[in-house]
């Protein structure tokens, strides 16, 4: 565990940032909602878009609290910003380190790579946890100014799944970049797979032939109106974070068996 | 102190470590007795850095084993015998030394406080300041402490003296001699002999990812091609001199003038006592190079790997 304690005094700045910038930006959107709420003229533009767009873009009513937190936070923006930090986290943990040969001296004290391994996985997800906690914080400190109300038990649920979803893409840059000992690799295959499976999801909601294989996209499973809007959808939880264990699990055979770049 | 040979704390035996297709070393067995400094000496690619990598399992050989001690090099906790300098060392340039200290102490690194103090202190390293802010010879200084305060049984140091000035060399020497004084055995790699000759015991010859040659120095200086310069007094006895030395193995005698060139593999013994009948006026030792007993071993097919097996 200690050096799990090294490595965020080592990095703590840099959360710190993200952190308030994450604050700032929650906090600016939610602020936004009074003044669309009240003006009709939104909606209209909404309403107007076509319906396979309009899907994309996450759908539903801008009027609604949970219409206006989904579309203009949970289904893009913030997913999208958060997995920034964690493919960037995630790669230059172990890959960046090996690419920087910090790595040799590391390992060559008396720890298995696996403890290094689940101490940095320990590292990055602490990380994507206080992030997405950051982007719930200002919405229900701002709630009865704002008039963006929602559960808090709802947004604590979209947290978890915000967590999670995150968790599941950083885990496989990190697979990625760790069984190769490329920072790039990781980054490519994590930001290009959450691209183009948001197309394929997105798409699949209007697109008939497209709709069976929505199933496969973390997009289907980070379900944020279920959320939202009812409760927290524990099995969407539990299949982004199994796919994250056996992410992980690769992950860590493929660092073990390899040789170390020097 | 008994008399016994002193105890082996590195085995390796027939290590082979391949990176695809590319060579690594092959089938390396080496003993490294403590007490003692073991030169690791070969051109640039010739698998040393691999060879040391191989022993703390940065790299996996596919064949052959490494014990550190009694605890195989797969286990984490061999690990703890052996202290590692990096011939290319990086260090994470936004911590202080102290953390630095820190990050490898919580690695289980082990590092003795008392031994660090002295050893900053020693070696003039300031811990305060960010390491990617020093010099590349005070970086090397903060490995140089991360190395020598661990007080591992084992210490291995690739090419460790690139980048230090003669005063710090001089102070490198010194830690080498007290850690083999208290017991320790140290793994020091080069590519000149010149930087092995005075530090180490004994040198481990690496050709091409193969050890060609474990010897003492003492046996590698009477490897060393010696040379000679011989005046006569007359051009007569040149050339007299010059016959019965081309006659004697191992000699190489070139004359000119009143001037004998010879080249000596082994002792000069026979030298002296093929001229002793003839008239010389003078014999000038004009020095044998170690360095070219590596020359031997890298050039000459005797000491070739053995290919296709």
């Amino acid at each position: 565990m200690s050096l799990l304690v090294s490595d965020l005094r080592l990095r703590w700045r840099s959360l710190l940032g993200w952190t308030v910038a994450v604050v700032l930006l929650s906090a600016l959107v939610a602020s936004f909602y009074k003044s669309i709420a009240g003006d009709p003229a939104f909606e209209d533009i909404y309403g107007s878009l076509p319906e396979s767009l309009e899907a994309l873009l996450g759908g539903a009513d801008l009027a609604s609290p949970v219409g206006y937190l989904s579309s203009q936070m949970y289904a893009f923006f913030m997913p999208a910003l958060l997995l920034v930090y964690a493919i960037g986290r995630s790669t230059s943990t172990l890959a960046g380190e090996e690419e920087d040969h910090t790595l040799d001296l590391l390992l060559a004290q008396p720890i298995s790579r696996t403890a290094l391994y689940v101490q940095k996985v320990g590292g990055v997800a602490s990380g994507i946890a206080v992030l997405a906690i950051a982007v719930a914080v200002p919405v229900i400190a701002l709630a009865d100014w704002s008039e963006l109300k929602v559960p808090a038990a709802n947004l604590w649920a979209a947290t978890a799944q915000l967590f999670a979803f995150v968790l599941f893409l950083g885990m496989l840059a990190m697979t990625v970049s760790a069984s190769i000992g490329r920072r790039a690799a990781g980054v490519g295959v994590a930001a290009g797979l959450a691209f183009v499976t948001y197309l394929l999801d997105g798409f699949g909601k209007s697109i008939e032939w497209l709709e069976p294989w929505r199933v496969l996209t973390p997009w289907y499973w980070y379900d944020i109106d279920e959320a939202l809007s009812e409760s927290m959808p524990w099995t969407s939880f539990a299949v982004l974070l199994g796919a994250t264990l056996i992410t992980g699990a690769l992950g860590l055979w493929g660092f073990n068996r390899r040789n170390l770049r020097s | 102190m008994s008399t016994d040979a002193p105890e082996i704390v590195l085995e390796m035996r027939g290590v082979t470590v391949m990176y695809g297709s590319a060579r690594g070393i092959e089938d390396v067995s080496l003993s490294v007795p403590a007490g003692q400094v073991t030169g690791l000496l070969g051109p640039s690619g010739s698998g040393k850095t691999t060879l040391l990598r191989a022993v703390l399992d940065l790299v996996h050989p596919q064949q052959g084993s490494i014990d550190i001690v009694t605890t195989s090099s797969k286990d984490r906790r061999a690990r703890a015998n052996v202290a590692y300098l990096p011939g290319d060392l990086s260090l994470p340039g936004r911590l202080t030394g102290k953390a630095l200290l820190r990050r490898f102490s919580a690695a289980g690194g082990g590092l003795d406080p008392t031994r660090v103090e002295s050893l900053t202190e020693r070696l003039g390293v300031d811990l305060a300041r960010p390491v990617g802010t020093l010099s590349k010879g005070n970086r090397q200084k903060v490995g140089l402490v991360l190395a020598f305060a661990k007080n591992a049984r084992v210490l291995l140091l690739d090419e460790p003296t690139s980048g230090l000035d003669p005063l710090l060399q001089r102070e490198f020497a010194a830690l080498v001699y007290e850690a083999v004084n208290a017991g320790a055995a140290v793994v020091l790699s080069s590519h000149v002999m010149s930087e092995l000759e005075d530090l180490a015991d004994r040198v481990a010859v690496l050709r091409e990812g193969r050890l060609v040659a474990v010897e003492t120095i003492d046996q590698l200086r009477a490897r060393a091609r010696q040379r000679i310069r011989i005046r006569t007094v007359d051009a007569n006895a040149t050339d007299a001199c010059r016959d019965s030395l081309a006659r004697l193995p191992g000699v190489d005698a070139h004359a000119a003038d009143a001037v004998i060139d010879a080249t000596v593999t082994g002792e000069v013994d026979r030298i002296i006592k093929a001229l002793a009948e003839h008239s010389v006026q003078s014999i000038e030792s004009v020095g044998g190079e170690l360095d070219e007993v590596l020359l031997d071993f890298y050039s000459d097919e005797r000491y070739a790997p053995k290919v296709g097996e």
